[in-house]
Formats: C-alpha cells, structure tokens, sequence
C-alpha cells in the first residue's frame, strides 16, 4: 500500500522544517563524526557522556519501520563501526545505543536517530539500565500475542528480503504435504505400496527423495499408504503375509499400468530401479515446489471452505487463536481429515491473518462489536483499513465477532 | 564458564521465547520493566558489539525493529511508543554478558525513565572528543570498499505494510 498523497504532503512539509535535514544539506553547522552516501552521525551538542553521538539515515524517516531494507541495514551496521570508534578513541569500554520510538519513549525529532553513548565503569549512568523488579508471566495476553505475531512478521520480512541463510518454515515439508504430493505421483505412491524397502534403501543416495523425505517420518509416511508394512527388522513372517497381499495388489496395479502405459510393463516387474526412482522424485520435487500444478485447489473449492468454517465460529475461533491446536485436531479427527483433506492447512490457516490482527488490535475488535457500521464506515474511509480487509466479506467478520461475543 | 543466556535459548525456558530463527532469538525478560519487555540475543555466544557479525547484528536490529511494531501495535498505537536499548562491553553496566537488546514497550506514566537532562557542551569539549573520535571513523567502510553500493530507494518499501502507516500517529 502507499502513502496517501495527503501523507506524503505532509511529509514533504515536515522535511522543510526538519533541523535534521537542515543538518545534512549543512545549512546548519555540526559537529560531523562520520558520513557517508546514506548516513551521517554527529556529536550530540547536548551530551549526556562525553562523545554522545547521533546517528540517522540522511533522508528524512519519522519512524523506524518506514526505513527501507538496505538504508536499514547500513544505518545499523555502522552502529558496530562507530561504537568501537567511541570506545578506541576515548579510551572507553563499553556503549550503550538507545532507540526511542515515538514521543511517549522520549522520541525528540521527526527525523529517526539513534544515539550512541560511550560508557565506562563507575560512569554513573544509570538510566539505561534495562532489570526491571517484575515478575514475567509468559502466559499473559502480551506474551501471546508475541508469540502469535511476531514470527509471522518475521516470515514476511524474510519472504520480501530472503535471507541466504534462513530456511522458510513454511517451505517445510509437513507430513500432510508429503503425503499430497505422493498422492499426485501415482507411480511413487505404486512403490510405497509395493517395495517400500526399495524406496527406503533409495533414499540415501538420491537427492530429491532425501529432500521430499527430509522433514518427516519415512516410516509413517509408508505407513499411511501401506498400514501393514513394517520395517526391514521387524517380524518377518508378517513381511511375508504383507508380501502375499501385495501381490494380489500388484497384479491389480500392473494391469492397470498395462492399459496406461504398456512400456512401463516389464519395469514393473521388477524392485524399482534408481533411475526409475530419480525421475519419479524430480517430478515429485517439481510439482512440490510449483504451487500452481501442486497445490492448485480452485478458487471455488478454497470459498467452499472458508465458507464451512465461517458457520462454524469454533472452529473458526481455534484457526484463529490456535492454529497449532487446528492442526493437531485435523490429524486426530477423521471427519476434520476428511473435510481439509484436499487443503494446505496453511493456507487455510493464513487466510485467517486478518482476524489474528484483529486481534491484537483491542481498540478494533471493540469496534467491531460495538459499532459495526462505525466499523463499516472506517474501512470504507481508511486506505490501510480498506487494503487490510480487501476481499473479505466484512458481514463475516463482524458476524464472527457477534458469535464470539454470546459465546 | 556457563552463560545464562545461552542455557536459557538452549531450551532451558521454552516458555519465555517469542521467536527464534538461525541466528536470532527473542524471549520475555524475567525480569521486566515493564509488561512485553522482549531481549533479543544472537543464537551464537558474543560478547561486545564488535564480535557479532555485520549480517547477524543488522538481523538482531530487524527482530528488536519488528518485536517494537508488534509491541506498538497491541498496546493501541496512539500514544504507545518503544525502546530498544543496548548495553554492551563491560563499562556498559550490561545486565547479561551475551551481547543482547532489550525492546521495551512505553506508555505515559509507565515509571520508566531513560530521560537525561540537556546540558550543552562547551566547544571546546566538543572540538576535542571531535578530534579523537575522528581519528577512528575516518577508516570506517574502508576494508569493504568492494561491498555493494548501499543505495536509498525510499519509495520501494515503504508500501509494504499498513501498519507502518498507521505507526505515524505516534511521533510526537
């Protein structure tokens, strides 16, 4: 979304009058400790220790958030830089950098800063001692919402800005995603029924199977499309009494592979080769990672279900406030299986993102409840608001949020 | 010597983390300043500023930065506000030897105080500390002069999410 025209304007305002910006186009004198092409720090002229420094990005950013990547990561990488600049020069042995957003945390200038105070032992500075005498509760409303909000920011901080290191959760391979993409591949779901030991002996040395398999349970996987094998170790006879059933099984499957594909006739016969199996993994791998072929549940069927959930504000409610809980019940309840069964749980679960802000918005979800057409009337008015709930049905909303209340 | 921190990120307290990633985690301070008081430490064991690697150091900052808007964000916008506060090296009077943040949540009245009172310095004092910290800074970036041109494309990002607007409310 972007800022309104009015926003920009005012910004554009704000920037005249800046001292800041007045500072770094050097109409008025300071103090320069160290500039560059994006950032400039300055001797504060008020210091509350000897070599109090102020550091801000050369362009004029009212508040932290508003800093684009890179600007942000060089403004803060040179904190390193001049922090032990500070310490060298004065002979110091410690610093302290202090951010304050926003006035109430003693935020001073609309241009965003941060200061840099050098600090040594027996200094006296007290203030920025951060040990408080409370007692933490990490079951409290804050604590939650922490919990619940903060990784999600942090995923699509690192969708927008992936990071070399960082490895997507949601790219993980869940049980629940394994087993849809075996059941899209029929000829690798045919030797989970067939030679699962083969599959299993293969694994080691094929790359896209180590990949497919890498974050589950080889052994339930086979388990769900083959519930009596057991591993290679485990009572024999049974193995054979297994066998024994899978060959009725393959006589079934191998006519069948005739009338598809008659080439694939005498390969069948045979444990399955590695090549075979290779082929059968990158198809696999591929249709994982292309969400269109893969996951392409149609839009009708994806409506079909928020519309299940909507007339149900439990489960709705546990989505929600729990989606760990949801998963967990979908597992267990067959009836709840069987109705997600052709959905990405995440996906049904991030659908619901606009509820869990929502939800850490006291101020909104009394709205809601209180004065749904004052609530109706502000998103029509408010940019952010109209982005947030584009293509939500705000009767929904406001219905869930009726529902939760005589619940 | 065994380090507090690390036990606690180290599954000591699973209770107490609010989000960890590879290099990164967040976790409830046991003892508060206030209520959401977050510390936001490397995975790896550092000790002063200089020891923790640009990348990590520059992630940490992301996290406090985000752990802030979250923060902003459940005590109502508005009037809220936040500190993110960093004491590191010995003459620090540091809480915790691992190099860490404190992000902290402001309200009006909340009985914190990181207020100092405004003296001036004279130029003198100025031109000196001037001189000995510039002696330093000149050599800054010049060991990475091969690193990517850092460039300020201010209107890219700045759509990305709503509720960087909405924090515009709060500058004072």
């Amino acid at each position: 979304m972007e800022l309104s025209q009015e926003q920009k304007d005012a910004l554009e305002e704000q920037k005249k009058q800046c001292i800041f910006c007045r500072i770094v186009r050097e109409e008025i004198p300071a103090k320069k400790v160290y500039e560059d092409d994006t950032v400039l720090a300055v001797l504060d002229i008020n210091p509350l220790y000897k070599g109090h420094i102020l550091v801000l990005p050369k362009e004029h950013y009212p508040i932290m958030p508003l800093i684009p990547h890179e600007t942000f990561e060089h403004l803060f990488s040179v904190s390193q830089d001049l922090a032990v600049s500070l310490k060298k020069g004065l002979l110091m042995t410690g610093s302290t950098i202090f951010i304050a957003n926003g006035g109430v945390a003693g935020q001073m200038s609309q241009h965003f800063m941060y200061h840099i105070v050098p600090r040594e032992e027996g200094d006296k500075v007290e203030i920025f001692n951060t040990e408080g005498n409370n007692e933490v509760d990490p079951s409290d409303d804050v604590a939650k919402a922490l919990k619940q909000n903060l990784p999600i920011m942090m995923e699509n901080h690192f969708k927008r800005h992936p990071a070399e290191w960082h490895n997507p959760k949601q790219e993980g391979l869940t049980k629940d995603k394994v087993i849809g993409i075996i059941e899209q591949n029929p000829q690798i779901k045919k030797i989970l029924q067939e030679d699962p030991q083969a599959l299993v002996e293969q694994i080691p040395q094929n790359e896209q199977l180590q990949k497919l398999f890498s974050e589950v349970d080889i052994h339930e996987i086979i388990r769900h499309f083959n519930p009596k094998w057991q591993a290679e170790g485990e009572a024999t006879d049974q193995k054979e009494a297994t066998d024994e059933t899978q060959t009725e099984q393959n006589k079934a499957d191998e006519s069948q592979s005739e009338e598809l594909d008659p080439g694939e006739h005498s390969k069948a016969d045979k444990p399955a080769s590695s090549d075979r199996l290779e082929a059968i993994a990158e198809q696999a791998t591929q249709a994982a990672n292309s969400t269109q072929t893969n996951e392409d549940v149609s839009d009708q069927a994806k409506e079909d279900i928020h519309e299940v959930i909507d007339e149900n504000p439990k489960v709705k409610h546990l989505i929600i406030n729990d989606p760990k809980e949801f998963r967990k019940k979908v597992a267990e309840i067959p009836e709840l299986q069987e109705l997600f069964s052709a959905h990405d749980l995440d996906e049904v679960i991030a659908h619901y993102d606009v509820y869990r802000t929502i939800e850490s918005s006291q101020k909104l979800k009394a709205l809601i409840q209180q004065d749904p057409e004052g609530f109706k009337q502000k998103v029509a008015e408010i940019p952010e608001l109209q982005e947030l709930f584009k293509g939500y049905d705000l009767d929904k909303i406001i219905k869930y949020y009726n529902d939760m209340r005589d619940m | 010597m065994t380090c507090g921190i690390c036990e606690l990120i180290g599954g000591k307290a699973p209770e107490l983390i609010v989000y960890e990633d590879e290099k990164a985690v967040a976790f409830l301070s046991e003892k508060p300043l206030v209520k959401g008081h977050i510390v936001v430490v490397p995975r790896e064991h550092y000790e002063s500023i200089e020891e923790v690697p640009k990348e990590t150091l520059s992630h940490l900052y992301f996290v406090a930065s985000f752990g802030a808007t979250a923060l902003f964000e459940m005590f109502g916008g508005g009037q809220a506000g936040t500190n993110i506060v960093i004491n590191e090296g010995k003459g620090s009077n540091r809480r915790f030897v691992h190099f860490s943040m404190d992000v902290i949540p402001r309200q009006e009245n909340d009985g914190i105080n990181f207020r100092w009172e405004l003296n001036p310095a004279n130029s003198q004092e100025l031109d000196d500390v001037l001189g000995k910290i510039k002696d330093q800074t000149f050599f800054i970036g010049q060991e990475q002069e091969s690193d990517e041109p850092i460039q300020s494309n201010e209107t890219e990002t700045i759509t990305e999410e709503n509720y960087m607007v909405r924090q515009l409310d709060r500058i004072p």
